[in-house]
């Protein structure tokens, strides 16, 4: 009979990584800074779903955010200032058998960088993005990022900022064909990690938003949902993030949200009195631009070698 | 003096004047389709087989005024019995769709007494007061400065056979041309057939009776008639054939034969055209063309296309290069292959964006922060735009880092034959190696020598590491000791050296030795070489030297201005005149190939560039290389 | 019997007796050709009509349509010859994209080995200076390639190429699969074994024709030997997938590639092979080759039997006629599909099945009985599905649903069996043997039509003489006498039906039905229910002791 035994098909052997196998350097962030509690995320996926390091990228601009993937045991790319996006998604076109993450930070996502992130949300390719914000400068010392409060200090500021900081997830939102947008906390390391898991496995550009604590120069900025849990917003559904119950029961408040309506995710997006975490926002069928990057790449060489004869001939006379 | 059509002779057999070459340019209002006519002209021209060589007449901006100097639109068509390698001097004939447009063309100097004036007649019945006086001083004004003026009925004509006549004024007069060059009427008519086959029956017609038109009026009422015999000898041995195609085709068409799969670019002019033709030709051989947000996202892009291992292309101008310059430091740096193309235009800031002009040299030399050593080659004519894309990929792979390719404007619109490339699958980028890495293999396993190492793609196993633009040792890890940086520097550097020691000497145009070494680059070696010719012609000891490799810079030329009295660079951006007010030796600001060869050679090499945004004529050049020649003898004298 | 004189308009009662039972006697009553069964008006609306269906238009790469001419291709007309070329363009069309589909995976699989063995002899050899010079286009005049090449090959660490034993392996696939490409690109999308006499061009529908004397066997031992070849190639192509990707690891995948076999391998790689196909006609399979017919049903592979039936046997009619739609459904594994050609919908439904099935595929065909007029075939081809003669069904031996999916039989008529046999016998002159005109003044009460014979026959066979109505050529009644053996016949099919529709579930078994106790969490009551129940039976069974029966 035909069609039998499948479950012994011939498959790749696939080699077994252990989570150091994902470690190389000890990571030189200052203790207490949230970074750390993203690198384990990171690492703690990749060893979940034993993704091959020799086939994750992780692409970074400039910023302490951005010395990430020197931490990583992967292929990695520390580039330029605010331009992690666009390498990404070079890397990603005409491979798409490689995992590609991007770390970035506030003033490199939505300073220098705010054009490349607009229109990378727009591309859609299946990246994983990990905004960490801490609502400062911290790698040039102190100061103003485009995140930082109203009346906070900084070296550039040193009278207090004056203008009201740009909201990541308002601006991520009302991107034409954004496809993925959550955020988290780093002092919720099991919801982070629940974040994370689901922006990699959705198809698309995976926009998560860390906010987090720099020790140094913005150690008090969430001081408030810090000591009063309540004012951290729980946003659940069981088309969003998903947590252990015993996880969960530490976030008094909690709501129902349906990430598939995108008009209510703007809405508590937006909410000045809770710092809502979870899934804002997904839509399965966004368009990919990898789909548009990709094309071609099966074509065999002598397919090729004929294609160019032919382009040279039409412009024989 | 109107020509009427009432008067129609019968055909005569006119006896042509045969010519070595001939210079024809035709302009008109934005829109009218001067540019179109020229091309086709040219194109049938190649087909007859003459050497040609063509320069866009292009308007800066998109919807000029009509009947005005600044908006004139056309084609300047050289056609020789020889190989032609630049757009000559004077016009010979000038067909002029009004008569202010042609005005531009006597501005730029692009006519003489003798030359044959077309113009169209039709203004004469205008309704409009204005016009006609302006038309008749002009044509009084011509007269005047000794061209031969002939009034066409162009619209009168047109009209017979098309209701809108600004569709047809440009076949018409093309049927004219073709019947004053005694090209084979229907011959011509099947290429023309054939390009606007993909119209639609009904505007394929209407082009064959307007041609038709043109053709049969110019029999009967233009008494010229000239003969350029096609060229005897194949150029360059075209047993293979001959192709012809602008510089920006030549440059996509060899992006697709050195098997490159990205093309990531923002819109500029000139360089846009060259997306244009990969956005729907790169389908066939599996590429994409990625349009970037801006030109930074455009190089960044390509990069990750690169280091993910397939070396990918950027194609950009002068204000495009500047924006990149900080990525183009990081592909240094972290030594990751990449191809730019620039398409120089007039600058500087916004300038002439349609204009020719050489001036990014040092741009592209130094233009990144601290010291960026890359490679840098000048492709000189059509043919070599297409073969220098296959050799930019291989040596960015090879020697792991950028090249970049200037081009320009002049480049980008000219068209010219070349022999038709034969394709070798060499050219194409090898497969992809991801099979794991060697233990121990380092990410920069700097030769000691030549400082070249091999790198490690994405998806080998046991490579893994992480690229940086900070200073890094050969595990790319951070540098924090100071001898590292040191030593990454001189690999770097050497690398350089390494090429310049397999590059050959350029080849001399001329004698060996003499008076006057003329040193040039980019679009001007056909022109250069036309002026030394005249020159030498004369008896002068001219010779020229044109230089393909501007970054490391070919070698022997030390020696080589040793063995004249004198070495000028001629190129087509800004440089102090000697003599002007204020300029001495101390202040004068030199070409920037001068300044280059100079520091490079410790030769006192003098220059002299204009920027008139149209190419240099070889009349121009002649004129002042004697100048140079005569001040340098007065100079020994005294 | 023939001494006796008979005027030839009147015939007694004896003689037609001895007709009946015998098949001899009162040759002056013959029928004439052209006469037509009489059917009613409902039945005689519901035929579908013959122009509307064929000639039926085969294009290359698509499924036949009917009547309906295409830009290219060609017209099958309504005959037997027609059949293997039907089954064999839905057969293309059916796997066209599986086979598309494995060729491009070969090609890859191809490119793919290539390359490795490329990017592995660049790191053994070095490059010559011509490859070098070549590799840099036409600017190669202004460098020295020697002195480059001499710069190239200095690097640090020296990449060491593939492992013998790897290289040896990607070579031996590399070949295997270049040579399969090479095959099945030129391979017909169907190789068609038959003994037939007149051998059937089948190449315009993709096909190539094998004689054979047997050639059920001959199909077997050949798709046999096809599927052994076919194992290299899979195997080739999984190692060349592994190879891409360096995965391919000796200790696991070289004992997994050994035992691998065309019973692993997707559905989609087999259906992409040339399909085995039998064309065997009822009459042949009966009389030479049931044995291999059986072995090849039971055989589970891959192989296709058309059997073309033009009605019934016109052997012995005594006995039973051999049912190869039910002979082939008792193998149970197999495909088994009953059709006809005169019913386009049906056919074409089960062919477009057929066609995506790896499972061994049986089809019984009715088709135009040669040397008959198009529209007399055609008519009797109707009638033949119409009745029991040839109820058209469906097996699919392993379709999701249920047997309800399984088995779908095709029900033509509701079930006052309007149309017997018969009816359809009567229009072929190879049965004229078996009816006897009655003159309208012999028409008398021992006669019975046909179906009311039929319907009390299971009681107690009446003494009666069976007959069936016709019309002639002008449109009067006649009265048509049958032997016995067509009877016998009719009671066959009759059986036959009543099989398939039990199997079809589509009338209650003879037994009583249980009675169907609702599942309640009540288990007091459901005793309390049964018991009640029971108690009913017994009652009813004690009154009437037939119903044991």
């Amino acid at each position: 009979m035909q069609g039998l035994k499948k479950e012994w098909d011939i498959l790749p052997v696939e080699q077994h990584h252990d989570q150091k196998d994902y470690a190389s350097a000890l990571p030189r962030w200052c203790p207490g800074c949230g970074d750390h509690a993203a690198l384990n995320a990171v690492r703690r996926l990749c060893y979940e779903k034993q993704l091959p390091p020799e086939r994750t990228v992780v692409v970074s601009g400039i910023g302490c955010s951005s010395r990430f993937p020197h931490y990583m045991k992967t292929y990695g790319f520390h580039g330029l200032h605010g331009r992690a996006f666009p390498v990404a998604c070079g890397v990603k076109s005409r491979r798409p058998d490689l995992h590609v993450f991007v770390v970035t930070g506030d003033g490199d996502c939505c300073a220098i960088g705010a054009g490349h992130w607009i229109h990378a949300l727009r591309y859609n390719m299946d990246l994983t993005v990990i905004l960490l914000d801490n609502n400062v400068y911290g790698l040039t010392k102190n100061q103003t990022s485009p995140t930082t409060r109203l009346g906070e200090h900084t070296n550039t500021h040193p009278h207090g900022a004056m203008i009201p900081p740009l909201n990541p997830i308002t601006v991520a939102l009302g991107i034409a064909n954004a496809s993925f947008v959550a955020q988290t906390v780093d002092w919720h390391p099991a919801h982070v990690y629940s974040t994370i898991e689901a922006a990699h496995q959705h198809r698309g550009l995976s926009f998560v938003r860390i906010l987090q604590r720099c020790p140094h120069f913005s150690a008090h900025v969430f001081d408030a949902p810090l000591q009063d849990p309540s004012l951290l917003l729980l946003m659940e559904h069981a088309e969003g993030i998903t947590l252990d119950a015993d996880k969960s029961k530490k976030f008094t408040t909690r709501m129902q949200h349906d990430p598939r309506d995108l008009n209510r995710a703007r809405a508590v997006a937006a909410r000045e009195d809770v710092y809502p975490i979870g899934l804002f926002y997904r839509n399965e069928r966004a368009a990919c631009y990898d789909d548009f990057t990709s094309q071609g790449l099966s074509m065999t060489q002598s397919e090729r070698q004929n294609a160019i004869r032919a382009a040279i001939d039409r412009f024989a006379i | 003096m109107q020509a009427t059509t009432a008067e129609a002779s019968p055909v005569q057999a006119r006896v042509a004047t045969t010519v070595d070459e001939h210079i024809v340019e035709i302009v008109s209002d934005s829109g009218e389709g001067a540019q179109t006519c020229g091309q086709i002209f040219a194109d049938l021209c190649a087909r007859h087989g003459n050497g040609i060589w063509t320069v866009e007449i292009i308007p800066a901006e998109i919807e000029p005024p009509k009947r005005s100097r600044a908006g004139a639109s056309g084609n300047r068509i050289r056609l020789g019995s020889r190989p032609v390698t630049n757009a000559g001097d004077c016009a010979d004939i000038v067909v002029a769709f009004n008569e202010q447009v042609l005005y531009s063309r006597i501005d730029a100097g692009a006519l003489r007494p003798g030359t044959i004036v077309f113009v169209d007649g039709s203004w004469l019945a205008s309704p409009d007061e204005r016009i006609v006086q302006q038309y008749r001083e002009a044509l009084a004004d011509f007269r005047a400065r000794g061209y031969e003026v002939i009034p066409l009925p162009i619209v009168e004509e047109c009209l017979r056979h098309a209701d809108d006549v600004r569709k047809g004024k440009n076949i018409w007069v093309l049927g004219l041309l073709c019947a004053i060059y005694d090209l084979e009427h229907t011959k011509v008519l099947q290429t023309i057939a054939a390009r606007f086959a993909r119209k639609g029956a009904d505007t394929a017609r209407r082009n064959a009776d307007l041609f038709t038109a043109g053709y049969e009026w110019a029999l009967r009422h233009v008494e010229q008639r000239f003969r350029v015999a096609p060229c005897a000898v194949p150029q360059d041995g075209a047993a293979q054939g001959t192709v012809v195609m602008n510089g920006n085709q030549a440059i996509a068409l060899g992006i697709m034969s050195a098997g490159i799969e990205v093309c990531s670019m923002y819109p500029i002019t000139p360089a846009t055209s060259v997306s244009h033709f990969l956005a729907s030709a790169f389908e066939q051989t599996g590429g994409i063309v990625h349009q970037a947000e801006d030109e930074i996202a455009a190089i960044g892009f390509a990069i990750g296309c690169s280091y993910a291992g397939k070396t990918a292309v950027t194609i950009t101008s002068g204000p495009g290069l500047a924006l990149k310059t900080e990525f183009i430091g990081l592909a240094v740096m972290a030594e990751i292959p990449l191809v730019i193309v620039v398409v120089q235009r007039g600058g500087p800031s916004t300038g002439l964006p349609t204009k020719v002009e050489q001036g990014d040299l040092m741009a592209a030399l130094h233009a990144s922060p601290g010291d960026c050593p890359k490679i840098i080659l000048a492709p000189a004519t059509i043919g070599e735009c297409f073969h220098f894309m296959i050799t930019a990929r291989k040596l960015a792979e090879e020697f792991r880092g950028p090249v970049m390719v200037l081009s320009d404007a002049n480049l980008a619109t000219g068209q010219q034959p070349f022999p038709k490339p034969v394709f070798d699958p060499a050219w194409l980028a090898p497969p992809l190696d991801m099979s794991p890495v060697e233990p121990g293999a380092l990410p920069f396993a700097w030769d000691p020598e030549t400082g070249l190492s091999p790198r490690h793609i994405p998806g080998q196993r046991g490579g893994e590491y992480v690229v940086t633009g900070l200073a890094h040792d050969e595990y790319s890890h951070v540098a924090y000791e100071s001898s590292i940086n040191q030593r990454a520097m001189r690999m770097r550097s050497r690398k350089l050296a390494v090429l310049q020691s397999a590059l050959k000497p350029p080849i001399v145009h001329g004698d060996a030795s003499g008076d006057l070494l003329v040193v040039g680059w980019g679009s001007t070696l056909g022109t250069i070489e036309e002026a030394v010719d005249r020159l030498r012609a004369d008896g002068l000891k001219v010779s020229s030297v044109h230089l393909r490799f501007l970054s490391p810079l070919e070698p022997g030329l030390r020696e080589l201005f040793g063995r004249f009295k004198k070495v000028v660079t001629v190129e087509v951006n800004y440089s102090d005149d000697e003599g002007d007010p204020f300029i001495t030796a101390e202040s004068r600001r030199y070409a920037p190939l001068a300044q280059l060869l100079r520091a490079h050679t410790l030769v006192d090499i003098d220059c002299w560039s204009r920027v008139p945004g149209s190419p240099l004529p070889p009349s121009v050049i002649a004129q002042q290389l004697r100048l140079k020649l005569s001040a340098a003898e007065n100079l020994c004298r005294a | 019997m023939s001494a006796t004189l008979i005027a030839p308009e009147t015939v007694s009662r004896e003689q037609l007796r001895t007709f009946h039972l015998s098949g001899h006697g009162l040759e002056g009553m013959l029928p004439a050709s052209g006469l037509k069964p009489s059917l009613t008006d409902d039945t005689l609306r519901g035929l579908p009509q013959l122009e509307l269906v064929y000639p039926v238009w085969i294009t290359p790469g698509k499924p036949p349509a009917p009547n309906v001419p295409g830009n290219e291709g060609f017209p099958a007309p309504f005959s037997a010859a027609s059949l293997p070329l039907i089954h064999g363009a839905f057969l293309a069309a059916g796997r066209a994209s599986a086979r598309a589909a494995f060729l491009q995976s070969l090609r890859q699989a191809i490119a793919s080995l290539a390359d490795l063995i490329a990017v592995d002899d660049a790191k053994r050899r070095p490059a010559s200076l011509d490859k070098v010079a070549a590799s840099l286009g036409e600017a190669q005049r202004f460098l020295s390639v020697g002195r480059l090449m001499s710069v190239f090959g200095r690097h640090g660490n020296q990449p060491a190429g593939m492992d013998a034993q790897r290289r040896l392996r990607c070579e031996a696939a590399l070949t295997a699969l270049e040579e399969a490409l090479y095959t099945h690109q030129s391979a017909p999308s169907f190789w068609l074994f038959s003994s037939g006499e007149s051998p059937v061009d089948l190449s315009a529908a993709g096909g190539r024709v094998c004689q054979s004397t047997d050639p059920c066997s001959d199909a077997l031992a050949f798709v046999n030997q096809q599927l052994f070849d076919f194992a290299i190639v899979l195997r080739a192509l999984r190692l060349a997938k592994l190879e891409a990707v360096n995965a391919y690891d000796s200790a696991t995948h070289d004992e997994a590639l050994a035992r691998f076999d065309w019973q692993t391998a997707e559905p989609g790689e087999i259906a992409a092979l040339p399909t085995v196909v039998v064309l065997e006609s009822a009459e042949r399979l009966e009389a030479a080759s049931l044995t291999s017919f059986s072995r090849l049903l039971r055989s589970g592979r891959p192989v296709q039997l058309l059997i073309p039936s033009s009605g019934l046997c016109a052997g012995d009619l005594t006995g039973s006629v051999a049912d190869f739609g039910a002979l082939a459904l008792a193998h149970r594994g197999a495909f088994v599909l009953q059709t006809s050609m005169a019913n386009w919908d049906h056919l074409a439904a089960g062919f477009t099945e057929m066609a995506l099935t790896l499972h061994p595929a049986v089809a019984v065909v009715s088709v135009p009985a040669p040397g008959e007029a198009p529209e007399t075939a055609w008519l009797q081809a109707c009638l033949l599905s119409l009745s029991p003669a040839f109820p058209l069904f469906r097996y699919h031996p392993d379709l999701e649903g249920g047997w309800q999916e399984r088995f779908r039989l095709l029900e033509s008529l509701p079930e006052n069996d309007s149309v017997t046999p018969v009816d359809a016998l009567l229009l072929s002159s190879r049965y004229r043997a078996h009816f006897r005109m009655i003159p309208p003044d012999a028409w008398d009460k021992e006669q019975l039509e046909l179906r009311e014979f039929l319907r009390r026959y299971q009681s107690a066979p009446p003494l009666v003489i069976p007959f069936v109505n016709a019309l002639d050529d002008s449109g009067a009644l006649r009265r048509l006498a049958v032997t016995r053996e067509l009877v016998h016949l009719c009671f066959d099919r009759q059986r036959a039906a009543e099989m398939l529709r039990v199997l079809a579930a589509k009338s209650p078994a003879p037994t009583a039905q249980a009675a169907v106790v609702p599942i309640e969490a009540n288990d007091s009551g459901i005793r309390e229910a049964a018991a009640k129940d029971a108690y009913r039976r017994v009652l009813a069974l004690l009154a009437d002791p037939q119903s044991l029966v």
